[in-house]
């Protein structure tokens, strides 16, 4: 390493610290537990993961797990912080058995605070130089992860970036405080925050665009694209070329972050599609929607494959005595339940239009079409009711297995964000964000955009308000609840534009809740920077640490 | 919350009986509460900082919730008027234009709804350590300010010690600016205490309290003299988050201006930044006789945080102050900060 930073042109020496964050689904964790004895319980859980509840509960209750039975109908967020019945949980069944009676027990705002999990913090070190041409040479870093009694989690560094000699160490911190848990995209905001920084850093220290400073250092030509795109739509031109530079107190500025995820599916999903004599159609699977449109894509590709509408369609889910499911975790949910929807759709279609060949002019059930509620072969069209008067009384049923051709992963994503900084105050107002993601093919553009706001305002409550502030000596955490811990609010809101790269041909499900939140953290910091010239690397970037950063500027000066 | 016994008194002397009688200690936080909006009353039951054996309902007393007079004849708000009540007064908007402002800068359309004038004076500190149940600061009866030495962040730089709390309420800054006083009945008769004099530094009287107010006594009125000054008020309020958020500094100025445009009186108090609402006669006294330009301007801004001690974490405060009583003074005065 000592020789590679010799041949550098110019070297930064960095430590950025992003403190431990709170999940704030706004539905606590706990439980509706049901045991009154006997043979079965009913568990109504807030959870991500239906099928993680009748084993833990089992446990608890001295039952066979298949005698438990898990209800999820609606749930209010989770965020990684929800999977298995947790110790709310067992301590709901322990009360179900002694009182048998149903009991609800949900945490109080504090306790969510206090033991459901958290996104770890970080701290990380860098030493990192480049030449003047903007090769990054070489890269140094030391990861120090702080998860309380959790290990947390960090993506290693160098991140995306790729450097000729690189060298990284990832150490724990172990502390009194309670675990973390998974939590968007565990360990990804924490790298891209702190190498997006650095990247800043490198490039404005040798003179170079942010932007071409990074796509110097990408191979993937996706990030190039992306890159130039949001480029474009934010207006980069306009940005503040001199950081800090202007006059009057409110300054602009503009900066970039990019980000990678997984995602993908797997075989976890058995759905049935069942189509009744009445022409009812119901799609039944016992996964959950943690909020991310799951009921909704579930509905919709049966509807599509059938050709009906939305309204022509139910959907059963949350349940664990339907079809096993996946827990919502890693955003493979989309990617594992959606292939298996379509293929029961599809084993359903085929045995409707097997059923209706003969009325159709023994056309073969394959080329049988189905569209705006009616069923067309042979030259002949029955309406829906028509066609599904002709099933036999049970009515027929497809049962969908994942398909793995309709699943896959691995995607970019970048964000620009523009903000205007009071150099008088240390406020920070966003004005725009722009992000650009690949995520295979949307099963639902405007949701799939909605994911992508939702994770813009988390990235911008991570980088200016959020934070877990714990008293040294105390040990206690000073603002758990929602007055003290500052999630943004509406007007903190910029406008936002959420772009699906729509050059990614990939005719496959990839999931897009968990990218969503990577890349804008970098930006929102680096655009601090670029509007006012104080280069914050503790986050959040509240107006105190900007007044103290001006301040020891002009002083400097 | 600990369990208490709920009374709806129809008058203010039953009120003020009410909570003389009440079996208690004599410490403020176990004693019988009034209950206004019940927007701050209920979080630190809830939270067991103010565990009362007994909460005296003001809202059934009829007569309370009058807002009367105007900028000629001076202004009455009783009590009970609600904050939304306070900002959407067209006379308010037009005669006391800093106290609409500062009204509608507390909290959320939802709490100002419920939250009440004489509520928003007596409200409790929201020091970090002070709410938090586990932690007994000097305030609650320990020996110690955490804050002093701890996450101070949004603590007093000003007139601290030995707690170094800030108080949390926008009108009072205002208040003070525009010369109002309080009505106040008490189980022993009614008094009217000027609203500079009513709240209380850590070092004066109980380190506990935050205002001149017995157990037993309860503000019916908060009277706004005519001023030459009023209809030049203003209030400035600093919040890190613009949609819900205390002050992490504020400023309540008001002047009268010449003919010539010169300062004939000016009135500067700063809020988020003391244990009580912060005058600052020297920067006050600066300005008379000056125009508001830039000089002027910045000189009151130096004397207004004149002394300031700041705490680790906070020092930010002094820069971040002087910012807000440059502009709040141009704003009131009509010119450009
Ligand atoms: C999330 C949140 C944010 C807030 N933000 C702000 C803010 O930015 N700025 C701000 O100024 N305030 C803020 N507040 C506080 C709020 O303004 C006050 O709680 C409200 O104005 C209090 O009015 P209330 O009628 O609800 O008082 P209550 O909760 O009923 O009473 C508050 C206290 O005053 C006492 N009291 C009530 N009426 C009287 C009376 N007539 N005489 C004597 N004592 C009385 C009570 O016993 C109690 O101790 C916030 C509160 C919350 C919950």
């Amino acid at each position: 390493m000592a020789a590679a930073f010799k041949e550098c042109d110019a070297v930064v020496e960095a430590e950025y610290r992003s403190p431990i964050l709170h999940h704030s689904s706004l539905e606590t964790h706990g439980n509706v537990v049901d045991y009154r004895g006997g043979e079965e319980a009913t568990v109504y859980a807030s959870t991500q993961g239906t099928f993680t509840i009748p084993g833990d509960a089992a446990h608890e209750l001295g039952l066979k797990e298949s005698a438990v039975r898990a209800v999820v109908e609606h749930m209010g967020g989770g965020f990684g912080s929800k999977f298995g019945i947790g110790v709310e949980g067992m301590l709901a069944c322990q009360l179900s058995k002694q009182a048998k009676a149903p009991v609800h027990l949900m945490l109080t705002r504090k306790d969510e605070f206090l033991l459901a999990g958290n996104r770890s913090g970080s701290w990380q070190k860098f030493k990192a130089g480049v030449r003047r041409d903007g090769t990054l040479v070489a890269l140094h870093a030391t990861q120090y992860q702080l998860g309380g009694l959790g290990d947390g989690s960090q993506a290693g560094q160098p991140y995306i970036y790729a450097a000729a000699n690189a060298y990284r160490e990832r150490i724990s911190v172990h502390t009194h405080e309670d675990a973390s848990r998974a939590m968007r995209a565990p360990g990804h905001p924490q790298a891209s925050f702190a190498i997006e920084s650095l990247m800043d850093e490198l490039a404005y220290k040798i003179g170079i665009d942010p932007v071409e400073f990074r796509k110097k250092n990408l191979k993937d030509a996706v990030y190039h694209r992306q890159l130039d795109r949001g480029a474009r739509e934010i207006g980069w031109e306009r940005r503040n070329k001199t950081p800090g530079g202007g006059t009057g107190p409110l300054r602009r500025g503009m900066g970039c972050g990019i980000g990678t995820w997984g995602g993908g599916g797997n075989d976890e999903c058995k759905v049935d599609v069942t189509v009744a004599r009445d022409g009812s159609v119901v799609v039944a699977v016992g996964t959950q929607d943690l909020g991310t449109g799951t009921r909704t894509y579930t509905r919709a590709i049966v509807a599509e494959e059938l050709g009906l509408g939305m309204k022509d369609v139910a959907e059963r889910i949350g349940d664990s005595r339907l079809g096993q499911a996946n827990s919502s975790g890693g955003s493979t949910t989309a990617a594992s339940l959606a292939p298996s929807v379509k293929d029961a759709a599809v084993k359903a279609r085929l045995a409707v239009a097997e059923r209706l060949s003969p009325l159709l002019g023994g056309a073969k059930p394959e080329e049988i079409t189905f569209t705006n509620a009616a069923v067309s072969g042979g030259g002949k069209t029955l309406s829906w009711k028509q066609a599904c008067a002709a099933l036999p009384a049970a009515g027929v049923t497809g049962h969908g297995v994942w398909v793995s051709s309709l699943a896959d992963r691995g995607v970019h994503g970048v964000c620009f964000a523009e903000v205007e900084v009071d150099v008088e105050t240390g406020h920070v107002k966003p004005i725009k964000m722009v992000h650009v993601q690949d995520i295979g093919l949307p099963l639902n553009r405007l949701a799939d955009e909605s994911q992508m706001n939702g994770g813009m305002i988390q990235s911008l409550g991570m980088a200016l308000w959020e934070g877990r502030v714990m008293d040294a000596k105390l040990g206690l955490q000073l603002n758990a609840g929602f007055g003290d811990y500052k999630l943004p609010g509406a007007l903190e809101m910029p406008e936002f534009v959420p772009l699906i790269d729509d050059e990614d041909k990939r005719e496959a499900v990839i999931g897009v809740g968990e990218p969503s939140i990577i890349p804008a953290v970098g930006a929102v910091v680096n655009a601090v920077y670029n509007a006012c010239g104080v280069r914050v690397r503790e986050l959040p970037i509240t107006p105190d640490k900007i007044l103290m950063g001006l301040m020891s500027e002009r002083r400097g000066a | 919350m600990k369990a208490f016994e709920w009374v709806s008194p129809a008058s203010v002397e039953e009120a003020v009986g009410l909570l003389k009688s009440a079996p208690t200690s004599r410490e403020m936080d176990e004693a019988a509460r009034p209950l206004a909006g019940g927007q701050d009353l209920l979080t630190t039951m809830k939270d067991y900082l103010t565990r009362p054996v007994r909460v005296v309902n003001l809202k059934s007393i009829r007569g309370l919730d009058k807002i009367e007079g105007d900028g000629r004849k001076g202004l009455r708000v009783g009590a009970l008027v609600t904050l939304a009540q306070v900002e959407e007064h067209a006379v308010i908007r037009r005669d006391f234009p800093g106290l609409a402002e500062a009204a509608h800068s507390v909290a959320t359309q939802q709490i100002r709804n419920l939250g009440t004038v004489g509520g928003n004076l007596c409200q409790r500190p929201r020091c970090w350590y002070y709410r938090l149940e586990e932690a007994v600061c000097i305030k609650k009866g320990g020996s110690e300010c955490f804050a002093a030495t701890g996450e101070n962040k949004y603590n007093a730089i000003l007139g601290g010690g030995p707690s170094w709390i800030v108080h949390p309420s926008d009108l009072a800054p205002m208040l003070v600016a525009l010369g109002a006083s309080v009505n106040v009945a008490g189980a022993d008769g009614r008094r009217t205490i000027l609203l500079e004099k009513f709240f209380t530094l850590p070092n004066e009287g109980s380190v506990r309290r935050e205002n001149v107010l017995q157990n037993d006594e309860i503000i019916t009125e908060v009277s706004v003299p005519a001023s030459p000054f009023a209809a030049r008020s203003t209030y400035l309020k600093f919040k890190e988050r613009e949609s819900l958020d205390f002050a992490l500094s504020s400023v309540a100025a008001a002047v009268e201006l010449g003919a010539d445009k010169r300062v004939r009186q000016a009135r500067l108090v700063l809020g988020g930044v003391a244990p009580v609402p912060w005058r600052v006669p020297k920067a006050e006294e600066f300005l008379k006789g000056k125009t508001l330009d830039a000089e002027a301007l910045a000189g009151a801004a130096r004397l207004a945080l004149e002394g300031a001690e700041p705490l680790s974490k906070n020092a930010y405060k002094v820069p971040l102050t002087q910012t807000l009583v440059r502009r709040a003074l141009a704003k009131a005065g009509g010119v450009s900060a």
